[in-house]
């Protein structure tokens, strides 16, 4: 198995994730590598990804795994680039025994929000370091939901620039788009859903977190 | 130019499906070549259907390919994204480069069907750009239409400065040329246009004088002439989200009601090594995983077998699925119709009997219908989907009712074979429509209230039938799409009114809205019966701008045939001297009798 690491950004960023996994099998098509297809009825190209990203999110550490074998894999890496549209390019390639399932194992992100004016970063990550509920509204099935999400922030950090939110992914999970809707109503920032940069992603093990790169380097 | 992209980023996040608007698709070709001609190519529908259009992609490919010449997209904005260019002041812009369509030397609309018209003033309007061609001057980019439309431009021909007439692989990049020295050596509109005049296939309304015919470009050599092997590949899922190839142009079927079949004469193919090539690098260059095989009637391609065997290697090599989406019931035959899942085929009798398939020349029995079913049936197949017309020259009610004769002799060869599985018949029936350049275009269009009267009677027919289900095209939109085909240049100022009434996306039916055509009608003076009419054998007809190459004796003399229910060989069987030959030789006879 070939694990890329890749990134998702304009224009690739507005691409839904249903739109994303019938892109990637093109790209991976037009690599000339053709990995394993399942061997079912309606054979499928065997990819596996991390979990979905919001449309208009931008991303810096998306994964895919391809169930192929005996391919260099920078040779790999080198023709994805080649094969992609504008807006992906991997940046790291991983060779794994087997299947990751990235799509189950990771359990947290990292996602930048910018945030223009310091003294706001302050007063939102002081926030975050004495409440522990926070309740956000969105919109779901044409339906206005609330839910209360400070669990699923795993850390507030700040950092120049802006603000990184360490948020629940996968199973289950917090999407930064509507975290972002939360404090802009609550917070009165300026940053847009296609700001926020998603810059890691992590696995649950042994009680913590570990990078999915490090995790991947293991093989 | 100014670039519009940083208007644009902010709504994105506020409209459906945002990568319509974005662009970046692979194969994406150079869009910053030094001193180009900057042309736009416009869609007046979605980004879904306008990149599923193969002509547009062969375009696309053949002026960007060009050393000194760009060529963008546009496709109508959804309203969505409508609201926000007016709330935000913004013109509308290419997809590639965000250029303002004002802003571009010439922009070009692809006209596909009629229930577009009312889109391509939408997009103008929304480009800030005047409806009338007489109304724009020299700082305006110069307005082209094609596409199949142009058949009869009339209905719009005051809102551009050219129509093209005809295939475009060859004609618009010459047409191109011409614009761009006539703009380097600093000449008027006029003077641009006048040139233009002179190209095969070009009608310029403005300076068109009564009598002149606008012979229709052709593609002589089908085998060289460019194809799309470097298409974009759409990030979002698109309505024909696969490779296409076409295996060749024209049309030998001689179905009366046809319009692309007599308007696309002659038969032009394309060799089998020629699209097995084409093929190949097609899959290889855009990481497509379904091939459809296009042409107006697959099944008839004189090579279909030998090329159906060498694809299928191919396909299997490059694990991709093939789909033959057009195939006569003649030219059925269960190994060619290799869909691996069996689920569904498709066919179109058109009528419901035989005498009146003998009017519309669909030279099918009923026999042959059954027996190519049978086949089918026996193969594995369970659904069947079946296309028919109503409101057909000399019909019947009970070629009416003969549908669904039809439907359940159909069931009964199914349960004869198969026992065990469920069977699926959809039937569809549109409304027919007289189309100009076919033997009936001079036949009327019926009435709404016979329209919805052969609909309900259908409805009655199919009562109580099991497994079988039927759907019809509305008759408001058949109506309207009537006028529009068979119109003339009165309804310039009706598409006009219509759309200031609120007209647009017409082809949508979440959209289209009857009363305002009616109102807009009904304020200029007509009604629908002053377009849908019958005309006489030697009435000069709205179309007759236009020579499609086929005499319109011969379309005459199929009309009466037709009035007699007589039929026409397929060219394919010989040569039926329609006058195309005269122009062009078809690639499977070269024109012998």
């Amino acid at each position: 198995m070939i694990t890329l690491k890749y990134e998702k950004k304009y224009p690739f960023v507005y691409v839904s994730h249903i739109d994303v996994l019938r892109g990637m099998v093109r790209i991976i098509r037009r690599t000339g590598f053709i990995p394993e297809f399942s061997k079912g009825f309606n054979p499928h190209m065997l990819l596996f990804f991390s979990p979905p990203l919001a449309v208009g999110v931008a991303s810096e550490c998306e994964y895919v795994t391809a169930d192929i074998s005996g391919v260099d894999e920078k040779e790999f890496l080198e023709a994805f680039n080649k094969s992609c549209p504008a807006g992906v390019r991997a940046t790291a390639s991983y060779v794994t025994e087997k299947n990751p399932n990235l799509a189950g194992n990771i359990a947290a992100s990292d996602y930048l929000f910018p945030v223009k004016d310091p003294a706001r970063t302050a007063e939102i990550v002081s926030f975050f370091e004495k409440c522990d509920k926070y309740t956000i509204e969105f919109t779901q099935k044409k339906e206005i939901v609330e839910k209360e999400v400070r669990g699923q922030i795993k850390a507030v950090k700040p950092v120049n620039g802006g603000i990184t939110f360490t948020l629940a992914t996968g199973n289950d999970n917090l999407r930064a788009d509507r975290l972002l809707a939360g404090l802009k109503k609550d917070f009165g920032i300026e940053t847009e859903t296609t700001d926020i940069l998603k810059i890691a992603q992590y696995v649950a093990e042994g009680g913590g977190y570990t990078n999915a790169d490090e995790y991947l380097k293991r093989g | 130019m100014k670039n519009y992209e940083k208007e644009l980023l902010p709504l994105l996040g506020e409209v459906e499906k945002p990568a319509r608007y974005t662009g970046g698709e692979f194969n994406t070709p150079d869009m910053n070549k030094p001193d180009a001609f900057n042309f736009c190519i416009c869609f007046p529908d979605v980004y879904e259907i306008g990149m599923s259009n193969l002509g547009i992609s062969i375009l696309y490919q053949i002026l960007n390919s060009m050393p000194d010449m760009v060529c963008e997209r546009c496709f109508a904005p959804w309203t969505d994204m409508e609201r926000k260019l007016r709330e935000n002041n913004l013109p509308l812009f290419s997809v590639e480069r965000k250029i303002a369509l004002k802003d571009f030397d010439a922009v070009g609309f692809s006209v596909q069907y009629e229930m577009l018209y009312s889109n391509i003033l939408y997009m103008l309007d929304l480009a800030k750009i005047p409806f009338y061609a007489k109304d724009r001057g020299e700082e305006y980019p110069i307005l082209i239409a094609g596409g199949p439309c142009t058949v009869n431009p009339e209905p719009f021909k005051k809102f551009f400065d050219i129509v093209e007439v005809g295939e475009g692989e060859y004609m618009l990049p010459e047409l191109l040329e011409e614009i761009k020295r006539g703009k380097e050596r600093g000449l008027s509109k006029t003077e641009i246009l006048e040139n233009c005049k002179k190209i095969e296939g070009i009608y310029v309304p403005s300076l068109h004088v009564k009598g002149e015919k606008v012979k229709k470009a052709m593609v002589r050599d089908f085998e060289n002439a460019p194809d799309a092997t470097r298409p974009l590949v759409p990030n979002i899922e698109i309505v024909h989200d696969r490779a296409c190839l076409e295996l060749y142009l024209g049309c030998g079927s001689g179905c009366r009601f046809c319009q692309a079949g007599f308007y696309n004469r002659g038969i032009r193919e394309r060799s089998v090594s020629k699209l097995l090539k084409t093929a190949t690098e097609t899959i290889e260059n855009t990481g497509f995983d379904e091939m459809s095989l296009s042409s107006l009637s697959t099944g008839d391609y004189s090579h279909i077998k030998e090329l159906v065997e060498k694809l299928k290697i191919v396909a299997d090599e490059k694990r991709i699925k093939l789909s033959l989406p057009s195939l006569r019931l003649s030219s059925f035959d269960g190994a060619l119709a290799m869909n691996s899942r069996k689920s569904s085929l498709t066919f179109a009798p058109e009528a419901g009997s035989e005498r009146l398939r003998d009017v519309i020349n669909k030279n099918v029995t009923e026999e042959e219908i059954l027996s190519a079913l049978k086949e089918a049936f026996a193969d594995g197949y369970t659904s069947v989907k079946l296309y028919f017309m109503l409101g057909l020259p000399t019909e019947t009610d009970d070629d009416i009712r003969g549908i669904g004769v039809l439907a359940e002799k159909i069931r009964r060869t199914y349960f004869e074979i198969a026992h065990n599985k469920k069977l699926n018949v959809s039937v569809s029936c549109s409304v027919f429509i007289p189309k100009p350049v076919t033997p009936f275009q001079w036949c009327a269009q019926i009435s709404m209230e016979e329209m919805e009267r052969k609909q309900q009677l259908l409805r009655d027919t199919f009562k109580g039938m099991k497994g079988v289900s039927l759907s019809w095209h509305d008759a408001t939109t058949s109506a309207v799409e009537g006028i529009f085909a068979r119109g003339d240049e009165r309804l310039n100022e009706v598409i006009e009114e219509a759309y200031l009434s609120g007209a647009k996306f017409d082809g949508w039916s979440e959209c289209f809205n009857f009363d305002v055509w009616i109102n807009a009608l009904k304020k200029k003076g007509y009604t629908i019966g002053d377009f849908n009419k019958e005309f006489k054998e030697n009435d000069e007809l709205p179309w007759d701008v236009i020579d499609p190459c086929v005499d319109k004796s011969y379309l005459w003399r199929e009309h009466e045939k037709g009035m007699r229910a007589e039929r026409t060989r397929n060219c394919r069987e010989g040569c039926n001297l329609c006058g195309i030959q005269k122009t062009t030789k078809c690639t499977i006879c070269g024109g012998r009798k």
